[in-house]
């Protein structure tokens, strides 16, 4: 009875510890309409802060619903300093008249201070326009 | 000993009934403008598993529901995957957006406003006018 109960109390100390290893920002997902007809598309950028001091090892991507082809990524594969912003964009490809979906998500150790906003610009651009953005 | 073990058992059923049930996620009622035709309400399964009870609706400020609808199959979504709810609105009306899951830790949703826009061509597509998250 003994050994069951230790068992018992080490599993749960186990998931307890699976559960601190990484956490997630989500944001809500854009429902993207085409923008125009003659080839006008989307382009969607994933942008996180780490608004802290230290640095974070953070992974970001782009779900979509449709297929997309990166065009940036200046946070995969590398550190976020604090008070530094990176970057992850991708071309959404989408039917005439087809709604197509899009959110970003990020894990890191620890997202408490990471800051992400999801911005739609039209394909090709104009400038820097954006069109909507979302705050997460 | 036997009375710890069966207390953290109750504890577990408990625990695993709770996320069982459905809980929900909702925007504010919002107004686009006197353009708006078309809302859409979307959700995301950010999470690693398939997301069970998974419904949307989109309430009028008069109380008018359009929906639920059932997303998935059999009201689950799968990881990654999105569901929407789209529907012709008023224009002079607000709308909110109301989703329901059996747990919201990576579940989220926003809806949006658009407007029909007149591109140089002559075709008709849709702009976004208003969003607003689901939380």
């Amino acid at each position: 009875m003994r050994t069951y109960a230790a068992g018992t109390m080490f599993a749960v100390v186990l998931g307890l510890a699976g559960l601190a290893q990484a956490a997630q920002l989500l944001s809500p997902p854009y429902a993207v309409t085409t923008r125009g007809s003659n080839g006008v598309g989307t382009k969607a950028a994933c942008v996180i802060r780490n608004t802290g001091t230290e640095s974070a090892a953070v992974k970001v991507s782009l779900l979509t619903s449709v297929e997309s082809v990166g065009i940036f990524d200046f946070c995969n594969g590398h550190t976020l300093g604090g008070g530094q912003t990176c970057l992850v964009s991708a071309e959404i490809f989408q039917d005439l008249g087809v709604t197509s979906y899009v959110a970003c998500k990020v894990t890191a150790p620890n997202v408490t201070n990471l800051r992400g906003t999801l911005e739609f610009a039209e394909s090709p651009s104009h400038g820097f326009d954006v069109y909507l953005a979302v705050d997460f | 000993m036997r009375t710890l073990i069966v207390a953290m058992a109750c504890a577990g059923v408990l625990a695993l009934s709770g996320v069982s049930q459905a809980a929900q996620i909702a925007s504010p009622t919002i107004y686009g403008t006197f353009d708006q035709v078309l809302a859409e309400c979307s959700v995301v399964n950010g999470g690693p598993t398939p997301l069970a009870s998974v419904t949307i609706k989109i309430v009028s400020e008069f109380g008018e529901t359009i929906g639920p609808m059932n997303c998935g199959s059999n009201k689950t979504l799968g990881v990654g995957e999105f569901c929407s709810l789209r529907t012709l609105i008023d224009n002079s009306t607000a709308y909110s957006c109301v989703a329901t899951a059996a747990a919201l830790a990576n579940f989220r949703g926003g809806l949006v406003f658009h407007e029909h826009f007149l591109n140089p061509g002559g075709s008709l597509t849709l702009h976004p006018i208003r969003f607003a998250p689901l939380r």
